[in-house]
């Protein structure tokens, strides 16, 4: 644990908003647990103070920006894979099909279909229930765009998850 | 709100952030539209979803914490490193030799200049009387050959000016020669012994005026050069040759003419 209890209390609380969130931001194969030690370093090291008031929106600022960077380091990472991967090797993987089959694994394959930015946008209005305001401050997307993408996202992730009771 | 699609309306009432009277208004429109009211049900089981599906984060392990490395061992192991460094290097300031003095262009000490040495002081814009008594030397005699030769030489001719002279270059401990006239119509007037080695001699010629110091000057010979020897670090010209140094103080045109000039007073 960490030298300062309250800070470890405050992140230990606060992990599966950012893992929810990081894995809506990373997609899959998610390495989202890489970048929370990462944005659990930087908080213990140089964070604001835990509980105050810009606690919160620093975990998901910082959080946002290593997803981002992890994502282009992945993505560079793959292509270079791809390149060299065997067509018989793109075979699915046994463990999402067996996810597949719950519902968690169906918001899941629902949340991925989406485009990401739209994606991030559901996730911070219906999960995090934030402001368009504080979505805009988040993400820089104008307010009045992020509204409507949001709409547009739920309803598409509505028409994905038919089928899928509550 | 001014669509009429179902599910934008519906989508509109759960996301859209609308005043509470604007809301309500729309809500009766939902619920007065069985299409709407179904779009709202579907918005909302997505909604539920999605809320439940960020549950199952929660029942997770919990991630491990980072153990970042205690700031002020660092701190304190900087601020050591420091302290030890500055006092060792105060141990070295004082055990090391004072080093000599620089020039301002780093270039190390100056150099030492043997004329300054000889001559500073030795020249003066108007000479004083010596610590001997002076020798008047006399004006309008025929003494051109001036004292030449050997220390106590007999530079003159007899009943002339050459006691006079005589007696001057006894005052000496070193040979030097004295010429009555310089090129440029300059004659000797006045001859200042200042010490048993060194003498300082003027001439004029009209309204210029020519001051010559030879002094005994161990060393090395030195090539002619102009060195700031004169009053207020004034340049003159300066040699030295067989032990004996001269400095010419006056209108000297150039190197070649200090040649020839110091030449008359040098030994042969």
């Amino acid at each position: 644990m960490s030298s300062d209890p309250t800070a470890a209390d405050y992140l230990i609380a606060r992990a599966p908003r950012l893992r929810a969130y990081l894995r809506v931001l990373l997609g899959p194969p998610a390495e989202s647990d890489d970048v929370l030690q990462e944005l659990f370093i930087r908080f213990l090291r140089g964070g604001p103070r835990p509980g105050g008031a810009n606690a919160d929106r620093w975990l998901f600022r910082v959080a946002r920006n290593l997803a981002l960077k992890a994502v282009r380091g992945d993505d560079r990472r793959r292509r270079r894979e791809a390149a060299y991967r065997p067509q018989s090797m793109n075979l699915p993987d046994p463990a999402e099909l067996v996810r597949q089959k719950e519902d968690a694994g169906k918001v899941q394959q629902c949340l991925d279909r989406l485009d990401p930015a739209v994606r991030e946008l559901v996730f911070l209005k219906v999960v995090e229930d934030l402001s368009y305001r504080d979505i805009a401050d988040q993400t820089g997307v104008p307010r009045s765009t992020a509204a409507s993408r949001v709409q547009e996202g739920l309803s598409q992730l509505a028409r994905c998850l038919e089928g899928v009771r509550p | 709100v001014t669509h009429d699609d179902p599910e934008r309306l519906a989508a509109e009432w759960l996301t859209g952030e609308l005043p509470p009277a604007e809301a309500e208004a729309l809500r009766r429109r939902i619920d007065a539209d069985p299409a709407a009211r179904d779009a709202l049900a579907r918005l909302e089981a997505a909604r539920a979803a999605l809320r439940r599906w960020r549950a199952t984060f929660a029942r997770l392990p919990p991630p491990p914490l980072p153990r970042p490395r205690p700031r002020r061992r660092f701190i304190v192991i900087v601020a050591t490193a420091a302290a030890v460094l500055l006092a060792a290097l105060a141990v070295w300031r004082w055990l090391a030799p004072t080093p000599p003095p620089t020039r301002p262009d780093g270039g190390g000490p100056p150099p030492a200049d043997w004329a300054a040495d000889e001559f500073t002081g030795v020249i003066a814009d108007e000479p004083a009387p010596g610590p001997t008594a002076e020798l008047a030397l006399r004006l309008g005699v025929p003494h051109e050959r001036g004292m030449g030769g050997p220390p106590g030489g007999d530079g003159g001719r007899q009943g002339e000016a050459a006691p006079v002279l005589r007696q001057f270059a006894l005052q000496f401990q070193f040979a030097f020669r004295v010429p009555a006239e310089l090129p440029g119509g300059y004659t000797l007037d006045r001859g200042q012994p200042l010490s048993p080695t060194a003498a300082r001699l003027t001439y004029s010629a009209d309204d210029k005026r020519m001051q010559v110091c030879v002094k005994a000057s161990p060393g090395p010979d030195e090539a002619p050069r102009r060195a700031p020897a004169g009053p207020g670090g004034r340049a003159v010209w300066v040699a030295r040759r067989g032990g004996v140094a001269v400095a010419i103080d006056g209108p000297v045109a150039d190197r070649e003419a200090f040649e020839s000039l110091a030449a008359l007073f040098l030994p042969e």
